[in-house]
């Protein structure tokens, strides 16, 4: 019997068959981009303009110093001035505003007689997130203005430049690899990874299916294809439409957003590879064991959304997550390909570096498409 | 040597036996029709013998290879088409014979000569280029067709072919197998309809698992002894009701807007007392005459036989 590899046959039929539906293709190659633009745009992080109620009784140019202070930042907008205690309440109950300062009428008189001076702060905790942060934020502010009232007073005891010489504890703050701590330059990398990840498993979860269903699995089965060489040809073709993909939304990053492509194209495009086939396998995956196109649809939904939003380290840091999660994102292959996309993005990373996550994504693929051989048996029993 | 030779094929699913114990032999050049009510096993059996199932015991041979071990050589004999229509709709009516025939490894020349040839008999030529998807069901089914023959197989098995198709397809159709037959081919194909049965050089019949009777359709016919007393009127299934509890008419068959009743030779006394006893229930009787059995009237009578 002749033993030609029947790969290339699998391969340009899959083809024809991604090709003859363009509708679909294009929202294949669109998503990525509209959602790119859609999240690069919306989601930020920064929190900024955290509406502020302020009802001061002081009515002093000290009280005002420290309004002054604390609103010079763009982190708060006075919202409201408010005219008493209740009213404050009322406004954050309302939710207003997220943050109420009130300072007490002898708040100058405290500053000026060399006392602690209070001023009281109702957050809104809710949103625990802003809350947070706000409040980080109002302290750093309020302790600046502590600091110049400090050295007015020691002044005014003849202590004239003491404070300079005081040995308060000097930093040196020196952020790497995004120096201005620009948003986009983290989220980007974090959303293609994200999206690759959704999108190919999506596609590829159609396909096994969709021959089991519709009945040319039998067809293949009497012929003398073998599963590999139906899984690699399937294969093939999704790999294609990932890299054009990578390329589109590794453009509008640069281009749109102007995230920094410090490192190598060629680590970039091997790493994307790997990436692409260890997710895609995952997709072929779930297409073989459920064998319904509608199954493995939601399986992909409820398999890659969460888990590569959530447990990838996109949006929230894995180390602060429990342990049973932190175990279940190894497995989730947009983990890896998130810390390599910003390595390369941001860090330049080498493939040194970046060997651990890159042996990962190799010993996912393995195993994923090794199921996918197993599981695609060539027989409808 | 025969084409088709299994012995004691069993396949169960769960806890229903589909398969159970299945001995069969189809001679070269038959063409062997597979005929029994739905859920008799008719596809499983087909599945087990192309090998897109495997059996839970027993042995196939296909022209005395052993299937079961030497999977794709078997493969390569034979040409399968399902009940359902399993071809790529994406495709077109060319790309499709392409890839089955790239499946089989089919070398160009030869693969031009059996397409050109295949299209021209299947009258698919003008449509080369349509989408198969955007074909007729008659249509849909004779590409099936081309895309099973596009390799040459020697053995063509075929999953009611016919379902669902319009008569002048169906015509076309057997038309085209009977081509093939004459070209040595052996057939293996299942069917619902009697008069395709009739076709056939040998007949199995299948019901719950088994072949209790595999033979010529002629001498089939001959397993009913005496003759059916045919009567055409409104209500068979009241009739037949009305008739089974009698002793002497207790085989009796519908048939459509009909009913075949069993007697030991065509004595007009009959017609005259089944008149009397429909009338005494007021069934109205349009026609009545005696007919040889049909083979139908065989499966019915076996399937009752071992009901009882």
């Amino acid at each position: 019997m002749k033993s030609h590899s029947l790969l290339r046959p699998v391969i340009k039929k899959e083809f024809i068959q991604i090709i003859r539906d363009p509708i679909s293709l294009a929202v294949v190659i669109l998503i990525p981009i509209i959602q790119l633009l859609l999240f690069g745009y919306a989601v930020s992080f920064d929190i900024k303009h955290v509406p502020m109620g302020i009802f001061d009784q002081s009515h002093t140019q000290e009280s005002r110093q420290l309004i002054r202070a604390v609103t010079a930042s763009s982190y708060f907008l006075i919202a409201d001035n408010a005219t008493s205690r209740t009213q404050i309440n009322t406004l954050l109950e309302k939710g207003d505003i997220k943050i109420g300062v009130i300072i007490p009428p002898d708040f100058a008189d405290d500053i000026n007689a060399d006392k602690t001076a209070g001023v009281q702060l109702l957050i809104d905790g809710t949103d625990a997130n802003v809350g947070g942060v706000a409040l980080g934020y109002f302290i750093a502010a309020a302790q600046g203005y502590a600091l110049d009232i400090t050295e007015r007073v020691l002044n005014k005891q003849g202590g004239s430049g003491l404070l300079k010489n005081f040995p308060l504890l000097s930093q040196r703050l020196r952020i790497w690899y995004n120096q201005t701590l620009r948003t986009e330059n983290f989220i980007v990398p974090g959303l293609i990874a994200t999206i690759l990840m959704i999108l190919g498993v999506l596609m590829t979860s159609q396909s096994v299916a969709r021959e089991y269903e519709r009945g040319t699995m039998e067809q293949l089965i009497v012929s003398p294809v073998k599963v590999y060489e139906l899984i690699i040809g399937k294969l093939v073709p999704y790999i294609v439409i990932g890299f054009v993909q990578v390329a589109l939304v590794t453009l509008i990053a640069v281009l749109v957003f102007h995230v920094p492509l410090k490192g190598s194209l060629l680590l970039l495009t091997f790493t994307t590879f790997l990436f692409l086939v260890s997710a895609m396998g995952i997709g072929f995956l779930f297409s073989a064991v459920t064998k319904s196109q509608q199954v493995a649809m939601q399986m992909s939904f409820v398999g890659t959304m969460l888990p590569s939003l959530l447990l990838s380290g996109f949006i929230y840091p894995i180390s602060s997550m429990p342990i049973a999660l932190r175990i279940f994102s190894y497995v989730v292959p947009a983990k890896y390909f998130l810390v390599v996309l910003r390595g390369i993005f941001l860090k330049n990373s080498s493939i040194s570096i970046l060997m651990n996550q890159i042996l990962i994504m190799i010993l996912i693929s393995v195993i994923v498409l090794t199921l996918c051989i197993i599981k695609t048996k060539k027989s409808l029993d | 040597m025969f084409a088709v030779e299994t012995s004691g094929l069993k396949k169960s699913f769960d806890k229903t036996e589909a398969v159970r114990g299945v001995d069969l032999r189809i001679n070269k050049g038959d063409l062997f029709g597979l005929i029994g009510p739905d859920g008799a096993g008719k596809t499983t059996l087909m599945r087990l013998i192309t090998g897109v199932m495997t059996p839970d015991s027993g042995s196939i041979r296909i022209f005395d290879t052993d299937a079961l071990r030497h999977k794709a050589e078997a493969g390569m004999m034979l040409g399968y088409m399902p009940q359902r229509f399993s071809l790529y709709e994406e495709l077109t009516v060319e790309e499709n014979l392409e890839f089955f025939a790239s499946l089989r490894s089919v070398e160009k020349d030869s693969f031009n000569r059996q397409k050109n040839y295949l299209l021209k008999f299947t009258n698919l030529e003008p449509f080369t280029k349509r989408l198969a998807g955007k074909l007729s069901g008659g249509m849909k089914q004779k590409l099936g067709l081309a895309c099973t023959l596009i390799h040459q197989p020697q053995l063509l098995i075929l999953d009611e072919p016919t379902t669902g198709v319009d008569p002048v397809s169906r015509r076309e159709f057997w038309q085209i197998l009977d081509s093939f037959l004459h070209q040595g081919m052996t057939i293996l194909l299942s069917t619902p309809y009697m008069d395709e049965a009739d076709r056939c050089t040998t007949i199995a019949f299948m019901n719950n698992g088994v072949l209790p009777v595999v033979d010529t359709p002629q001498h089939m016919k001959t397993l009913i002894q005496g003759t059916m007393l045919e009567v055409v009127l409104k209500e068979p299934l009241r009739a037949k009701q009305v008739l089974s509890r009698s002793d002497i008419y207790r085989h009796v068959h519908i048939l459509g807007d009909r009913i075949h009743i069993y007697v030991d030779k065509p004595d007009s006394g009959y017609i005259a007392d089944i008149k009397q006893i429909l009338n005494n229930e007021a069934i109205a009787v349009d026609q009545t005459g005696f007919t040889a059995p049909m083979l139908e009237d065989v499966f019915v009578s076996i399937i009752e036989k071992e009901r009882a």
